[in-house]
């Protein structure tokens, strides 16, 4: 195993397969479909490939695995340097998972421009990969803005009524976070004459370095993650965008913040994390509880679960900002479990809207007796999103909160209540949807491939539910080594 | 003079010789119907050959005819991308102005004897050679914008651009000259020993340093800095397409080799002086040019504003006074002539059905995506890479240009930069917003891509999608170039 460059081979796999889409014959009778072929066959080698990255893994070992190096700009000291701990493997494990999910939901909706569609995923992919397995802070920057230029084709090419607007907002909000963390590696270089990041962690960086530092970072990871008030990119992309990029924006490229923060803010600026943790915990707390407030109010279906989102982020910068063990796991699984669920719950608002042309709430009803697989899958998810015990959801926020019972009462109390809030929003929602007065319409219950794509989610949160230990045990070395 | 200085002097020789060979052969075969194929090949002929000789002159560091020229490895480095930038531009404008049929014997003499002029420039080591250079490539760029003249606005232009380029001809003219009437001297180097001695004296610095301002108003004059930027955007909108991609890039890149070259060896005792200048010059072309293009509507118009923002972006890279600063401006030189080249052959391939003329305007470009989507694509990408996304060229063309700043710790003027360059992303968006995002109004686009034009395009992708993967070599490459003596 260790001579074949497997990291490697993960992240540029999905990049030829691309090459290859573009290289077939476009008057060809069947191009849609090879396309779409192509294009789900190998994001699925690669997530058989990220299995058996995570069959070779070793969990007792504590140290960045797999890794690769090789030298890109010689003069600067820039490396092309890969390598995996346990939460860059989960984090990639979610990705190689939810693309192949994405391509299938998109199977029959997107019928225009369907090459550039499939193409766009596989480079999500690859710069998705590349981030969360580089250890190299130029190139991490490299993958961390590369993967918006294909997110905001897909919102804005095959987006909603309102696309333009959202694709705009999206782009310049995170551009102009990231380019900030640009100037901060710069001059974090510059201090420490590296980019290496096992060689940053070692470096003791002076507290007003790290205060001004930690700002540039943070502007652009509490934009991604999104925090309040900070996020009011998130809804109009999320209702715009169709619903795989609605996928693949909550499932992954939300986490890219708090991973940010796991990977750089809190090993690199330790000093500063704990200068600026009061301030987050009040802002994660206005998260929680703002947004829940919000998304109580919401009409529109994808509106209402991207606040949910936002407010279930916010349970991940707190664990990450209590930093003590409880705390930092919780939030790792959070995202996992979050990824997982809001995934499914976008997936199935798009079947919804697809089904019914509309995103009003209100305009649904009735449809657990229409449809009835549909409702029961989707009641599993709604109460994951609101952590019903049994469901991974309930996992992450229940470690989450022993975290900030430790560091304070009322904290935990706060956060608590968000838990409450969810239950309301979410069940006002699945109220509105699956119970009422049915409407006079026509509803097609869930095909085949839908059922066995919910199936495979519903496992997936019921193990992470009933087995923590399955995906807790892979990181929980690596959570180990941030505390402090 | 020497025969030997004239092997020396080669490059500039075969395009003398070519443009000779074109004034000729336009009296004694000047046909009807003329497609001006032959002009054309002995053109790029003559180009590719003194492509071939500019990168073969083995002695590098030597002056010739008298110290008026010098050659180094720096000088070759602006040289090729010069002649390699013009032959592209050559090429696309062969077809765009046969098309317009507006082609004449003279766009190829004028082409050959402004690059002369450029040339002469980069590597003038006198006061003389390079007030010559400049001029000769002035006066064949006044009639090049102009050269459209069934189109009232581009002569227009083309008056303008002499009115305001004779003047401030005229004022570098008048620093020359008060430089020289102190230091008695026209060569670089013996105005660099006599200023670093004059200094120490400090009795006539007042003046010296007045004369010096006049030239550095009058380069600013040719690369279109705020506040010497007016005639820019209505030379870009006037002038005919490819004209303009001459105009975008050639011209400024020479200007830029002489900058370097005129403010790194005579007027290094100077530093503290023109610091502050290009500082400030910088800082207000970063901020104006990104956003004053926010309201524009028409193509060439933007990108005269754009071009604004990146000069202000290269004058960053000049201010550290190291090696490392030089590389990056010619880094950012390299990824910006790649991409303005490959946005406007592009934009050569794109005509309106309905009455044949090339698009201009932003809005026009709507749903091109359904039309074609490689030129979409292909446009896109050069525009991503312009607002400076990696893993594209433009991203570290402006990462480099960053890293020399703050290494120097310039940090009032980064922010400034990432600020503008977020400014801009919101323009560039707009364009491919309309690219792809908007539909078609009226069906009023067609697409024409030829063999050679795609395949410049491809070219141009290539790089400035893999930029990366060739950067250490590439940086390697230049390294020896970016040493100036």
């Amino acid at each position: 195993m260790a001579n074949i460059p497997i990291l490697s081979l993960l992240i540029f796999f999905p990049f030829i397969s691309s090459l290859i889409i573009l290289s077939i014959n476009k008057n060809d009778q069947f191009y849609d479909r090879k396309v779409k072929e192509i294009g789900l066959w190998s994001s699925l080698i690669t997530f058989f490939l990220s299995l058996i990255l995570l069959y070779y893994f070793d969990t007792t070992d504590d140290n960045f695995q797999f890794t690769e190096i090789y030298k890109i700009i010689p003069d600067l000291g820039i490396y092309y340097y890969l390598g995996i701990d346990g939460i860059s493997l989960s984090f990639i494990l979610l990705t190689t998972f939810l693309i192949p999910i994405c391509i299938i939901a998109s199977w029959k909706s997107i019928t225009e421009h369907i090459n550039y569609y499939i193409i766009s995923f596989l480079m999500i992919e690859f710069f998705l990969i590349g981030l969360f397995s580089s250890l190299d802070l130029f190139i991490f920057y490299i993958f961390f803005e590369g993967s918006l230029i294909p997110l905001f084709l897909i919102i804005g090419i095959w987006g909603g009524k309102n696309r333009i607007y959202a694709a705009y907002k999206f782009f310049l909000y995170t551009l102009f976070g990231s380019l900030f963390m640009l100037l901060g590696i710069l001059v974090l270089y510059f201090y420490a004459g590296t980019s290496n990041y096992t060689q940053l962690t070692d470096i003791n960086i002076p507290f007003n370095l790290q205060i001004w530092l930690f700002l540039s970072f943070f502007i652009s990871f509490a934009i991604k993650i999104p925090m309040w008030p900070f996020h009011t990119w998130l809804p109009d992309a999320h209702v715009e965008a169709p619903t795989s990029g609605s996928i693949i924006l909550a499932g992954i490229l939300l986490k890219l913040g708090g991973y940010g923060f796991l990977r750089y803010s809190l090993p690199l600026f330790p000093e500063a994390a704990i200068f600026f943790s009061s301030f987050i915990y009040f802002l994660s707390i206005i998260a929680i509880l703002y947004i829940s407030i919000l998304a109580l109010a919401q009409q529109n279906i994808k509106k209402l679960i991207a606040y949910s989102s936002i407010a279930h982020m916010g349970f991940v910068t707190l664990g990450i900002f209590s930093k003590n063990m409880e705390g930092l796991q919780g939030a790792v699984f959070q995202m996992i479990s979050h990824g997982l669920i809001s995934s499914a719950l976008f997936l199935y608002a798009g079947l919804l809207i697809d089904r019914m042309n509309t995103k009003d709430i209100n305009k649904f009803g009735g449809l657990w007796k229409k449809i009835p697989y549909f409702s029961s899958f989707f009641l599993v998810f709604c109460l994951g999103a609101i952590s019903f015990p049994g469901t991974s959801g309930f996992i992450s926020e229940l470690l989450v909160l022993i975290g900030a019972f430790k560091i304070n009462y009322l904290l935990c109390f706060l956060a608590s209540l968000g838990m409450v809030f969810s239950a309301c929003y979410i069940l006002r929602m699945y109220n509105r949807i699956c119970f009422g007065v049915s409407k006079n319409i026509k509803v097609l219950d869930l095909s085949i491939d839908e059922i066995c794509i919910s199936i495979i989610f519903l496992i997936l949160i019921l193990i992470l539910g009933f087995q923590p230990n399955s995906l807790l045990g892979i990181y929980e070395l690596s959570t180990n080594k941030l505390i402090f | 003079m020497k025969l030997y200085d004239l092997k020396l002097f080669l490059p500039e020789t075969l395009l003398i010789i070519s443009s000779i060979i074109i004034l000729i052969y336009g009296i004694f075969f000047n046909k009807k119907n003329e497609t001006f194929e032959n002009v054309f090949y002995i053109t790029l002929f003559f180009l590719f050959f003194s492509l071939y000789a500019s990168l073969k002159i083995i002695d590098f560091d030597k002056a010739y005819f008298n110290n008026l020229l010098i050659n180094n490895y720096f000088t070759v480095f602006f040289k090729t991308l010069i002649l390699s930038g013009a032959i592209i531009i050559v090429y696309i404008s062969y077809n765009y102005l046969k098309d317009l049929k507006i082609l004449s014997n003279e766009f190829f003499f004028l082409i050959n004897l402004s690059i002369v002029g450029i040339l002469l420039l980069i590597s003038s080591n006198n006061i003389f050679t390079m007030y010559l250079g400049l001029e000769l490539q002035a006066i064949c760029l006044y009639i090049l914008a102009a050269y459209n003249k069934f189109n009232i606005k581009s002569s227009e232009s083309g008056v303008k651009f002499f009115l305001i380029g004779a003047l401030s001809s005229g004022i570098l003219l008048y620093g020359l000259s008060l430089i020289y009437s102190f230091t008695n001297s026209t060569n670089f180097a013996d105005i660099s020993l006599i200023l670093s001695e004059s200094k120490v004296n400090n009795e006539n610095f007042l003046i010296l340093n007045l004369g010096f301002i006049l030239i550095l108003c009058g380069l600013f004059f040719k690369i279109a800095v705020v506040p010497f930027h007016m005639w820019a955007p209505d030379l870009y909108e006037g002038s005919p397409l490819t004209i303009t991609a001459f105009f975008a890039t050639i011209p400024k890149i020479g200007a830029i080799a002489f900058i370097i070259k005129f403010l790194y060896l005579p007027f290094l005792p100077f530093y503290t002086s023109w610091f502050q200048i290009l500082y400030f010059v910088s800082v207000i072309s970063l901020i104006y040019g990104s956003v004053v293009a926010i309201n524009q509507f028409n193509f060439k118009r933007l990108l005269a504003y754009s071009s604004i923002t990146h000069m202000g972006f290269i004058l960053i890279g000049l201010l550290s006074l190291s090696n490392f600063g030089i590389k990056s401006v010619q880094l950012y030189t390299f990824v910006y002539l790649i991409n303005i080249i490959g946005i406007f052959t592009c934009l050569t391939c794109l005509k309106n059905k309905k009455n044949g003329s090339y698009l201009e305007n932003i809005k026009d470009l709507s749903g091109l995506l359904k039309k074609n989507s490689f030129i979409s694509f292909s446009l896109a990408i050069f525009l991503f890479s312009l607002i400076g996304l990696p893993p594209l060229s433009g991203f570290f063309g402006k990462l480099y240009i960053l890293i020399g700043a703050i290494e120097n710790k310039y940090y009032f003027i980064s922010i400034i930069a990432i600020l503008s360059s977020i400014i801009s992303a919101f323009y560039y968006l707009r364009i491919i917003k309309n690219i792809f995002f908007d539909n078609e109004e009226n069906n009023l686009i067609s697409v024409n891509i030829n063999f050679f034009s795609k395949f410049i395009i491809l070219m141009s992708l290539i790089l400035t999608i893999f930029l990366i993967v060739f950067l250490s070599d590439f940086l390697d490459l230049i390294s020896t170039t970016s040493i100036i003596k």
